[in-house]
């Protein structure tokens, strides 16, 4: 192409775009017909899809959701969205979308009335309660209902019925952070706040495809490095993602072997100097699994994690391992990210743990900038699932069944026996499926998510499904789940309720409701109500006429709790973007960072004590004592299933940008379809080689568990030894091939490692 | 990544995948300005006889008849990348059935250039994208992020394949391919 070419071209082109802007033709998707048209309103909410919390817009005329755009306010993400939320209004409007309640008769889901549905989920229910107990009921929830959708279903199961068998999606996904949270500080959820991404100068990105799976996220961290070069990014990864695109380093190691990359980086930081000593001494307990442990133990305990030894177990050259540790240890401030490639794993919590050890020994916590932050698959895993205490083990507002006094408190605010609340947890997720299988539980309650496809080697779980007494409520139909439903309830979807989300920075957000629910939908809220009055419970359920009469008692229930919501009423929170908690009366700003000055839990009640020992934090949560975290030493432990000789390859899965869980919403967008229409399998390109493996070829992954087909897409992406397929697709449920072993302290299952072999098909 | 597949081998990539019915998604109209001419093509107007030959070979279904309004491509076999992008093939049987001249075998065959729309791609106007980059078949990434998330081309390496097109999730399409051939350039743009 000659040097002429280009500038005629170049002319011509900018010709055309300054006209197109001259005209004012503003190309948003989305945006398009609401700007030009008159009559759109716009109701300020947040996005339905990840766990950032983005604030968006939504465009309603004349009774239709239209489009979605960011809420400039939100300062989430100042009006900027990712790809996905542009097109939810597709999803709310979707032909997929269930407008009516469904009976199986004679093997087949057919409509119903909702008093047809309702009495046979009543009555079966009770029966199954009055044969075998209220243990043989159980519900299965998520991180995608609003808080007040878990509480009514907390209080129906754990509550009424008498069960603590209530689980939900995000034991798939947050376990394992909740874990190393409660361990290493003492209190769930993180310190500070997404504004010290502006503030870090070092960011350690570790098992996080930031730019796919926390898009806004990423987008922050990117500005901020493009404003101010000196900013690094640090990436442990076994996979090249697109997140590389800002790396200064990036270790790969073999999935499934990081652990010892932590000890060894707390080794280089304390060897060289850069361990903040006055922190540690005033501020940390070293533990083991024996106990307390002085300083000396835990760095006797690093020997036996030198860089080269890390290499050795990990794949990742000890220098690199070196340079991590001294460049975290220079950095004047830094903050880790983390998701599911530390979630999702055999020893999940303790890779947590490892992460916090890095923050706790260097001091690089409860300062600006610097922070250990774990990022939230879904829009409300830390507000309804974890703060609402929709797992087996809690009560809504960080309460644990364990605990008679808690159960106590809630018992007399839901109305009920105090006896009615069990005091020992219920099944977790696997234990709760297993038991499904086994016929031991006989009745489920599935709420918003899609388990047929999501749980790990899913197929095995499809016989309880199958078998048992199954209710699916959910917005959209058919999914993999709703085969197997004996009876399925239509939901109504975002926009057409109202209700609470709190995303990864302790932010609880409003939703309004914009639009009446299509057909027969009705709230999730209010079918587990009218589900509770007709099992008996006319009483107990009779309150709840409305979406804030639930948040004001739960909001009550967290009154005087680490994640004090008190002044976030739903009067308040409809005005401002979100309330990051301790949030305790309604003249509170909402809270910075926790566990010191500034914090209102610290400034009343620790911050005396912590100023007589010369300290500037406090860890006072509830598993921490003396206002001290924990200093962990975990030791190295290989993910359940080694790769070997028959399985030589590790199989790792994940997110497209595109597209999200099982796609039942952003299937529904024509134009994400476009983008990222089917699944593959990433191959590495010498492994590839290696095996004569095609680009684009149909290869058949095997696992123990199964076998399935995928394109070959073979490329410079996953370590070598190593293949990644993302999980979205029905039609590719990679996650039947996925093992079921779980951490033994999360109970999160280990998603990210499996051994696989391929060959052709 | 470099050498460890052929380039060639890596290209015939995602272009299949890409495929698929968008039925509920509106469909553009054929201009001049959203396609391209098939592979090797030489002085395209004049020497194809539209014969449809090439259109019977492409095992993929991308070369079909231009159906839009402009009387200068009427009955012409065209490329539309929205549609189904080229896939490149190693044989190139759509220019081994081609007797005229019009599609010839040369040494670096392109289609055109990918071009950024900057007022409909999503990160020109502030959000987050990159469907494009994602699924450049080229492993040197004929399109890549900037620093600001903005993807760009290069066009020393991009040849026109039209992949970019095909996945672009904007409902405005955020890119194009503009032809390579000096005076079809010009009948383009104008
Ligand atoms: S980053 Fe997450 S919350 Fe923000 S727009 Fe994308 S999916 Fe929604
Ligand atoms: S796919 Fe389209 S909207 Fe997205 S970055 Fe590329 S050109 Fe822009």
């Amino acid at each position: 192409m000659s040097k002429k070419y280009t500038r005629r071209e170049f002319i011509k082109t900018s010709a055309a775009a300054s006209a197109a802007a001259g005209i004012g033709v503003s190309l948003f998707p989305g945006m398009t017909f609401a700007n030009q048209s008159g009559g759109t309103n716009w109701h300020k909410s947040v996005c339905r899809y990840c766990g950032v919390g983005c604030g968006v817009m939504i465009g309603e005329k004349a009774g239709k959701i239209i489009s979605i755009k960011g809420d400039e306010l939100n300062t989430v993400n100042n009006g900027h969205l990712c790809v996905k939320a542009f097109y939810l209004h597709k999803a709310v409007n979707s032909k997929t979308r269930l407008h009516h309640p469904m009976i199986r008769k004679n093997g087949k889901l057919v409509k119903s009335s909702w008093e047809e549905a309702l009495d046979l989920v009543a009555t079966k229910f009770n029966e199954i309660r009055k044969a075998n107990g209220g243990n043989a009921l159980a519900f299965y929830g998520s991180g995608q209902g609003e808080t007040e959708e878990t509480y009514m279903a907390n209080k129906l199961f754990k509550g009424c019925i008498g069960t603590n068998n209530v689980e939900g999606n995000p034991r798939l996904c947050m376990a394992s952070a909740v874990g190393g949270y409660l361990s290493s500080l003492g209190a769930d959820e993180p310190v500070g706040l997404y504004e010290d991404i502006e503030k870090a100068e070092l960011f350690f990105l570790a098992g996080s495809n930031t730019a796919e799976a926390h898009p806004i996220i990423f987008e922050r961290i990117m500005r901020h490095k493009t404003r101010n070069p000196n900013v690094k990014i640090v990436i442990l990864d076994p996979r090249k993602t697109p997140t590389d695109q800002v790396a200064d380093l990036h270790l790969f190691p073999k999935p499934g072997y990081d652990l010892a990359i932590f000890n060894a980086m707390a080794k280089v930081l304390i060897d060289e100097g850069y361990a903040d000593d006055d922190f540690i001494a005033k501020h940390l307990v070293m533990k083991n699994g024996d106990g307390v442990q002085d300083f000396e133990t835990y760095k006797k305990f690093l020997n036996d994690y030198t860089p080269e030894i890390a290499e050795k177990i990990s794949g990742v050259p000890a220098q690199d391992i070196i340079k991590a540790a001294r460049m975290f240890g220079k950095a004047k401030t830094a903050m880790t990210l983390w998701t599911m490639g530390l979630n999702q794993r055999k020893r999940g919590v303790w890779a947590n743990n490892l992460v916090h050890n890095l923050h706790l020994i260097t001091g690089k916590i409860g300062v600006p900038g610097s922070d250990s932050f774990s990022l939230t698959g879904q829009p409300n895993a830390c507000g309804g699932v974890r703060e609402g205490g929709g797992l087996c083990h809690l009560l809504p507002g960080h309460h644990l069944v364990v605990k008679e006094a808690h159960r106590a408190k809630v018992a007399k605010v839901w109305g009920v026996p105090a006896s009615n609340i069990q005091p020992k947890p219920g099944k977790h997720t696997i234990a709760m499926f297993s038991a499904l299988n086994e016929g031991e539980i006989k009745g489920m309650y599935i709420m918003c998510t899609n388990p047929a496809q999501s749980l790990p080697n899913a197929k095995k779980y499809w016989k309880g499904l199958k078998e048992q007494f199954v209710v699916v409520a959910e917005s959209f139909y058919p999914t993999m789940t709703t085969e197997y439903a004996d009876v399925v309830l239509p939901a109504a979807f975002w926009t057409e309720k109202e209700g609470v989300y709190g995303c990864t920075e302790r932010r609880s957000q409003y939703m309004p409701l914009v639009v009446a629910p299509q057909g027969q939908a009705k709230w999730d809220a209010f079918i587990l109500r009218d589900l509770g009055k007709k099992m008996g419970f006319e009483k107990e359920f009779a309150k709840y006429e409305t979406a804030e009469i639930m948040w004001d008692e739960y909001r009550g229930l967290t009154k005087g709790k680490d994640m004090n919501l008190m002044g976030a009423s739903y009067d308040r929170l409809k005005k401002v973007r979100g309330l990051t908690w301790p949030v305790p009366t309604e003249d509170h700003p909402g809270t910075y960072k926790r566990f010191m000055a500034g914090d209102p839990i610290y400034d009343s009640k620790f911050a005396e004590l912590a100023k007589k020992e010369g300290r500037r934090m406090y860890f006072y949560g509830p598993k921490a004592k003396d206002g001290k975290a924990t200093v962990w030493m975990r030791p190295h432990d290989d993910p359940a299933e080694p790769t070997d000789s028959e399985y030589p390859l590790a199989l790792t899965t994940g997110r497209v940008l595109e597209h999200w869980h099982t796609m039942t919403m952003t299937g529904t967008a024509p134009e994400l379809n476009r983008a990222v229409p089917n699944a593959y399998v990433e191959i590495n390109p010498i492994d590839a080689r290696n095996m004569s493996i095609k680009n684009k070829e149909q290869v058949v992954i095997e696992t123990r568990r199964g076998s399935m087909q995928f394109e070959a897409r073979v490329i410079d992406r996953p370590v070598q030894g190593t293949i990644f397929v993302p999980w979205h697709w029905e039609n590719k449920p990679i996650n039947v091939l996925c093992i079921d072993a779980f951490d033994p302290g999360s109970k999160e299952p280990e998603y990210k490692v499996a051994a696989a072999r391929i060959r052709k098909a | 990544m470099n050498n460890s597949i052929s380039r060639r081998e890596f290209f015939s990539s995602f272009v299949a995948n890409a495929r698929g019915s968008f039925a509920s998604e509106k469909t553009e109209k054929q201009t001049t300005q959203n396609v391209v001419f098939p592979p090797g093509a030489q002085n395209y107007l004049e020497n194809c006889n539209q014969c449809n030959d090439c259109i019977s070979v492409c095992p993929h279904e991308a070369i079909r008849v231009f159906h839009g309004d402009d009387e200068q491509f009427a009955g012409y076999p065209v490329i539309e990348p929205r549609t189904q992008a080229c896939y490149f093939c190693e044989d190139f049987p759509c220019i081994e059935s081609c007797d005229t001249g019009a599609l010839v075998k040369t040494k670096n065959i392109k289609l055109g250039l990918a071009e950024i729309i900057e007022n409909n791609c999503l990160p020109y106007n502030g959000h987050i994208c990159r469907s494009c980059v994602n699924n450049c078949p080229f492993p040197e990434q004929a399109i890549y992020c900037d620093a600001e998330g903005k993807p760009v081309v290069n066009e020393n390496i991009c040849n026109g394949c039209g992949v970019c097109v095909q996945v672009c999730p904007s409902d405005k399409i955020g890119i194009r391919i503009k032809f390579m051939e000096e005076k079809i350039c010009l009948s383009q743009v104008s």
